[in-house]
């Protein structure tokens, strides 16, 4: 019994002192944790369930003129497959339907997608990606599908977010859009509008201590250092997406037709100086286009012919010459020191007037007026035209603007040949929306505009408003711009005139068109193809700028062929969504109006309606529907032919045939 | 020592004058539940405002997505090229906007 209670003892003893040793282990081990390691896993702790989050803000949006999306700030989504998650079962009984939907929804074959499936299946792995950056749509498509919609755990979907910017009007106008990021060493590089407002657009990072809670969400702590994000300004630019869907698709028909190598339009709004719509397109090997580079900011060229007209406004104003002066075209041959101008037509012009030398675009004519009056002080050409401010850029807010060069007799390469050639926009070098701020400022009574790109919102009725930049107040006497719209009209609207094939009878056009050469010293020599002016010649609302570089010179080359079809469709589109504004009239004038337009006969008798003949069909047609006839027609146009009523007892109907 | 078993014993609640003890007792116990269900209120909250963030930015995206494709659809080229298998072209002469008095 002793023995008994002694030995029971002993095994109390035992199992206590191994309790002591274990639970001095522990001890040591709290010990130990607490405060010999304490701090290092304190920091461990605190890194995971305490962190400072610096909150990106949202970027400002761009919008068009009339508050449609040029660039917005959105979410995108990855989606990624978790292939081990997903039971066996499951996985071979819906491979099949899920390929199949993801073949059709993104148009690529069913193989494609089983067999990335099967794989990501076989080696087990949990994070396959199925697709990247899709939209919400798309996303909401994908969650619907088999197996994927069964969920995170039981389909294996795995969705993840990302900021990203989001371009509504894709290709077109991209490259003034433009875009925005960090480069390596944090310096925000980018282009176009995006780029240029980047400080308006960006905000402020804001900063937040968060705390981890349940469900993996952070919660904010209170620190005095918090700093809340400031959201990017939105953006109302001058551009209008109807007007720049025109423009881009207009530039890309011509182009294309023409095989050209690159091209661009700009239109801006004639009182402000507000651009409309802007397009550049260059071609790829394939022989695509699209927005490369902004040529119509950054590229400096020769502008050839358009540039007449600075040169002839120098002279009016220096009264070398007066629109009446008539000026030999010396047979269409003019010699330099062994170099030859020559004019586009053989033999010359003859003796024309100053204005027909604009008019029939004639080099020979142009450089005779210029030679004559500045041979002797070539200086005075040049200061006159630094006087217009032509040797200065427009100071654009988007980046990369073509510096201007207009050679002056102080510089080192001027020679003797500078002056003629100068004449004839030779030696200088314009980009387009420098060539076009010049002709603006004519068609605008003198005033030369910067071209801008944001609208502001005017506080009091909430509307948009251009806030004009005038770069210089007058660019010439007022007498010198009349007689040069005189001039620029005469050269679409004037039989002769290098631009009459796109004369408009709706509407009066004026400007000028350049064919000029580039690569002269090479055997290949090309053209670039120019057509500048502004439209409605009596009242300008718009000027317009079309540069066409490189074209197919079997298709054509000249100005007027290239360029300024461009030009005049996209004058013929603002007209025409712009409502003329007929005077006020009373109510019951206008019923009278409408009722006395078409007078239609009908006599009974015969069943015959008269007064058709030679009336215009859409003016017809809603009377004679109005009264109960079913109308059908052959051809366009006029009613040239008498028509057949086939009558029954449920509809009259009425065959006409149109001119 | 003495004190720290009286108070491990638990004396303090049923000696006499015990009364004023457990007021104190009860008002930290109100105290601590009135602690543990802000502090999960407030969690809940986070997580309902989280929830909702993530709402927003799916109709922010769905919003600019459904836009532009409305903005697609009513550009002129679209248009034009959708009227062109009806013989359909834009009119080049513009309406005429009449003020009746």
């Amino acid at each position: 019994m002793l023995t008994n209670q002694k030995q029971f003892l002993y095994r109390l003893y035992f199992v206590a002192s191994i309790l002591v040793v274990l639970a001095l282990g522990i001890g040591y081990r709290i010990f130990d944790i607490q405060f010999l390691e304490g701090e290092k896993y304190r920091t461990i702790a605190k890194e995971k369930t305490i962190k400072n989050f610096i909150i990106t803000p949202k970027r400002g949006n761009i919008y068009s003129d009339d508050g449609s999306l040029l660039a917005s700030s959105t979410t995108n989504y990855d989606v990624y497959f978790d292939a081990v998650t997903v039971t066996n079962k499951n996985f071979n009984k819906y491979i099949n339907p899920l390929s199949e939907a993801l073949s059709i929804r993104f148009n690529k074959p069913l193989s494609f997608f089983k067999q990335s499936l099967i794989d990501a299946k076989k080696s087990n792995k949990r994070y396959h990606p199925i697709v990247r950056n899709i939209s919400i749509n798309t996303l909401n498509h994908i969650k619907k599908m088999p197996l994927f919609k069964m969920g995170g755990i039981k389909g294996g979907v795995i969705i993840e977010k990302k900021n990203f910017r989001e371009y509504p009007l894709d290709k077109i106008a991209e490259r003034t859009v433009g875009y925005e990021r960090i480069n390596e060493k944090n310096i925000y590089v980018g282009v176009g509008l995006e780029h240029a407002y980047g400080d308006l657009l960006r905000g402020k990072n804001g900063s937040q201590l968060m705390q981890k809670i349940s469900n993996g969400k952070w919660k904010p702590l209170a620190n005095p250092n918090q700093r809340e994000p400031k959201p990017g300004l939105d953006i109302m630019t001058t551009i209008n997406v109807g007007l720049q869907d025109i423009t881009h698709h207009t530039l890309l028909a011509q182009l294309e037709k023409f095989e050209a190598d690159h091209g661009s339009v700009v239109v801006m709004e004639t009182k402000t100086g507000a651009i409309k719509a802007i397009s550049n397109l260059g071609r790829t090997s394939e022989g695509k286009y699209y927005e490369k580079l902004n040529y119509a900011v950054g590229e400096s060229h020769e502008p050839g012919s358009t540039f007449k007209l600075m040169a002839m406004i120098a002279a009016l104003e220096d009264n070398i010459v007066d629109s009446s002066t008539i000026i030999d075209t010396k047979d269409g041959i003019l010699s330099f020191y062994g170099s030859k101008v020559r004019d586009s037509k053989k033999g010359g012009y003859g003796k024309i007037t100053a204005k027909e030398v604009f008019k029939f675009s004639s080099n020979t004519g142009i450089v005779d007026i210029i030679t004559r009056g500045y041979s002797k002080n070539p200086e005075k050409f040049s200061d006159r035209l630094y006087n217009m401010g032509l040797n200065n850029t427009l100071n654009l807010s988007i980046k990369g603007e073509g510096i201007p060069i207009i050679p002056h007799p102080k510089d080192k390469n001027w020679s003797g040949l500078s002056l003629p050639w100068m004449a004839y926009g030779y030696g200088v070098s314009l980009t387009p929306l420098q060539t076009l701020s010049f002709y603006n400022a004519i068609a605008n009574d003198g005033e030369l505009l910067k071209p801008v790109f944001l609208n502001k919102k005017n506080s009091n009725n909430k509307k948009n408003v251009v806030n004009k930049v005038v770069l210089n107040p007058s660019i010439c006497s007022k007498e010198t711009l009349s007689e040069v719209k005189l001039m620029m009209e005469s050269v679409v609207n004037e039989k002769g005139g290098t631009a009459y094939n796109i004369k408009s009878d709706e509407f009066k056009i004026a400007g000028k068109t350049g064919t000029c050469q580039v690569d002269y010293n090479k055997d290949n020599v090309q053209y670039i193809s120019t057509f500048v002016g502004y439209f409605p010649a009596d009242n300008p609302k718009y000027s317009c700028i079309v540069v066409i570089h490189k074209p197919n010179k079997s298709k054509g080359y000249y100005g007027n062929i290239v360029a300024a079809p461009v030009f005049k469709r996209i004058a013929e589109k603002l007209y025409s969504i712009t409502p003329k504004l007929k005077s006020k009239i009373l109510e019951e004038d206008l019923i009278k109006k409408t009722t006395n337009k078409v007078q239609l006969k009908i006599t009974n008798k015969r069943n015959k309606i008269e007064n058709l003949k030679g009336k215009n069909f859409h003016d017809v047609l809603p009377m004679l529907e109005n009264l109960g006839f079913n109308v059908e027609h052959k051809g366009k146009g006029l009613i040239i032919k008498k028509f057949t009523i086939v009558k029954n007892s449920i509809n009259k109907k009425i065959v006409i045939e149109l001119s | 020592m003495n004190k720290i078993n009286k108070i491990i014993l638990g004396n303090f609640l049923i000696e006499e004058g015990s009364l004023k003890n457990w007021k104190l007792v009860t008002f930290l116990f109100i105290m601590a539940i009135i602690m543990i269900f802000s502090s999960h209120y407030i969690d809940k909250k986070i997580i309902l405002i989280g929830d909702l963030k993530n709402d927003v930015s799916v109709l922010e995206s769905e919003f600019v997505e459904n836009r532009k494709s409305v903005m697609k659809l009513k550009m002129e080229s679209n248009v034009a090229s959708a009227m062109k298998e009806r013989g359909i072209k834009s009119f080049n002469k513009p309406p005429k906007k009449i003020i009746v008095n």
